[in-house]
């Protein structure tokens, strides 16, 4: 069994000063996984949105999203999660992000690093 | 009113019993297989449209021509990736629709005649239109396997978050850390960091060699959890409650250029377990050869399974038309018209009596045939004694 590291970059603009900034996930494609968010190396939510607080707690930090899916399903090979991040009304999406498994039971992990600015 | 009874009665060997015929009463897995009669060599099972692509390119020989003896099976919903459909949804969706496009397989195969020399392709579809629900185990299976990925998303952080004031002290310190945040049981993340300083020997402290050591532990860490894993990839395909399904396949003599074969099935199931279920089956086949065969079934069946006994009862009514090429009394070439209804029934069963000896028994009366006299009632009575086998007595399946 093999372990795929796919490695993402992107960044995220605060849109107010007082909303709290609430991130999720989706894992796609009908497979099995577990994510964690963090502020940098501050783990803060696993499998459940994260409130990562406001604009003045996280400006200057990373948003770490680690996603880690094990292809289950035996007719495809595809892996694939997206980030919403929420703040108010306003959505932000990262993905649909996708990646073939090389084989049955592989595992994918992705790390989407945002930063705050 | 049974007119044979048969007693066999083997020792230090192992024989086994067909008592578990059900699998008339049921769908073939693929069609394509099943409406030629044969088992392909080689099966392809492309998952995503460029393994297709090369699939089918490798199914042709150098001149363009079709090999023989090739299987190939696809479901075309997965070749694409399908980033809204969760693990809840694919589970659990009763949306029809999803479920057709979430079962449908497709699958053709090529075949010579070994008797004949003739090619003969087969084409066939399956899909449902109900899945049932998950099993419950599945829930605990993945739960568990959820837990551990989430060690590795721990240990994966660090992994994105190296930088050059990083040591493998500093290392070992943040995945505990994460691990602790994440409320992940206190043994366990003593072993994680029992594991890390076991292999943290064999890298060194710069950035490329951190990377590669935090790499190496979650590979670790995830070769360690494969049988969960393949258990969860086998649990999603056990399905309890109600199950609508359906398949057809046509067989197609290409040197003949006609279509010999032709069959449509239809299944309704209740589990209320993977091993303990009704089904009713209705089925249609049709095979135009020398002989053309119109046969139309309809079946029920329960069957229930436990670790020491399995049992299935089967009933299955059939109406047949034959048309026979024959010859009349001055010797004239005729077409003899066989139709008739007739039936099966069986009752099948086995008892593990201890872990190396298991009773079979299976009793009933088998469809009549437009081309063969016979009683068609059926008794065998066996033991099954595994002199050598360190293993317990199986049901058969």
């Amino acid at each position: 069994m093999a372990v795929k590291f796919v490695d993402l970059d992107d960044s995220y603009k605060p849109k107010t000063s007082t909303k709290d900034i609430i991130v999720d996930v989706i894992i796609g494609d009908g497979q099995v996984g577990s994510y964690s968010i963090f502020l940098g190396r501050n783990f803060i939510s696993s499998d459940a949105p994260a409130n990562i607080g406001k604009k003045k707690n996280v400006l200057g930090k990373n948003t770490i999203v680690t996603v880690t899916i094990v292809d289950v399903l035996k007719q495809t090979n595809w892996t694939s999660m997206t980030v919403t991040v929420t703040e108010g009304g306003t959505e932000t999406v990262y993905g649909p992000y996708k990646a073939l498994a090389e084989n049955h039971l592989d595992t994918v992990i992705y790390s989407l690093k945002l930063v705050n600015q | 009113m049974i007119k044979k009874f048969t007693v066999l009665l083997l020792l230090a060997t192992q024989y086994v019993v067909n008592a578990q015929d059900i699998s008339k009463l049921t769908l073939p897995s693929t069609p394509a297989f099943s409406i030629l009669g044969f088992e392909p060599a080689a099966v392809m099972r492309p998952t995503n449209a460029k393994s297709l692509a090369t699939d089918v390119l490798n199914s042709f020989d150098k001149d363009g021509k079709l090999l023989m003896n090739l299987g190939l099976e696809a479901s075309p919903y997965w070749f694409n990736s399908h980033p809204t459909l969760t693990r809840d949804k694919y589970l659990n969706s009763k949306n029809l629709g999803q479920v057709f496009l979430q079962t449908l397989s497709l699958s053709a195969a090529t075949v010579k005649d070994s008797a004949t020399g003739n090619n003969k392709l087969g084409a066939g579809f399956r899909f449902r239109v109900s899945n049932g629900e998950p099993v419950d185990e599945l829930f605990i299976a993945e739960s568990e396997l959820k837990a551990k990925l989430k060690i590795i998303s721990a240990i994966a952080n660090v992994r994105t978050t190296l930088s050059s004031a990083d040591n493998k002290v500093s290392v070992i310190t943040a995945i505990e850390t994460n691990m602790n945040r994440a409320n992940i049981d206190k043994s366990v993340i003593a072993s994680v960091k029992r594991q890390a300083e076991k292999l943290g020997a064999d890298f060194g402290d710069t950035q490329e060699e951190l990377k590669k050591f935090i790499e190496k532990l979650i590979v670790n860490r995830d070769d360690a959890e494969i049988d969960l894993k393949k258990k969860v990839s086998e649990l999603t395909y056990d399905r309890k409650g109600f199950i609508l399904e359906f398949a057809g396949a046509t067989g197609y003599n290409s040197d003949d250029k006609k279509f010999e074969r032709l069959g449509f099935w239809g299944n309704a199931s209740h589990f209320v377990s993977p091993d303990d279920f009704f089904t009713l089956t209705a089925r249609y086949m049709h095979q135009n050869n020398d002989t053309s065969l119109t046969n139309v079934d309809v079946g029920l069946g329960f069957m229930k399974k436990s670790t020491s006994y399995n049992i299935s009862i089967e009933g299955m009514f059939r109406w047949y038309r034959a048309e026979v090429p024959d010859l009349n009394s001055s010797g004239q070439p005729i077409t003899r018209l066989d139709k008739d209804f007739t039936y099966r029934l069986a009752v099948q069963g086995t008892y593990v009596i201890s872990k190396d000896i298991s009773v079979n028994l299976s009793i009933g009366k088998d469809f009549n045939s437009p081309f063969i006299s016979k009683s068609g009632v059926f008794s065998i009575l066996g033991l099954n004694y595994s002199l050598f086998s360190k293993e317990p007595a199986h049901l058969p399946n």
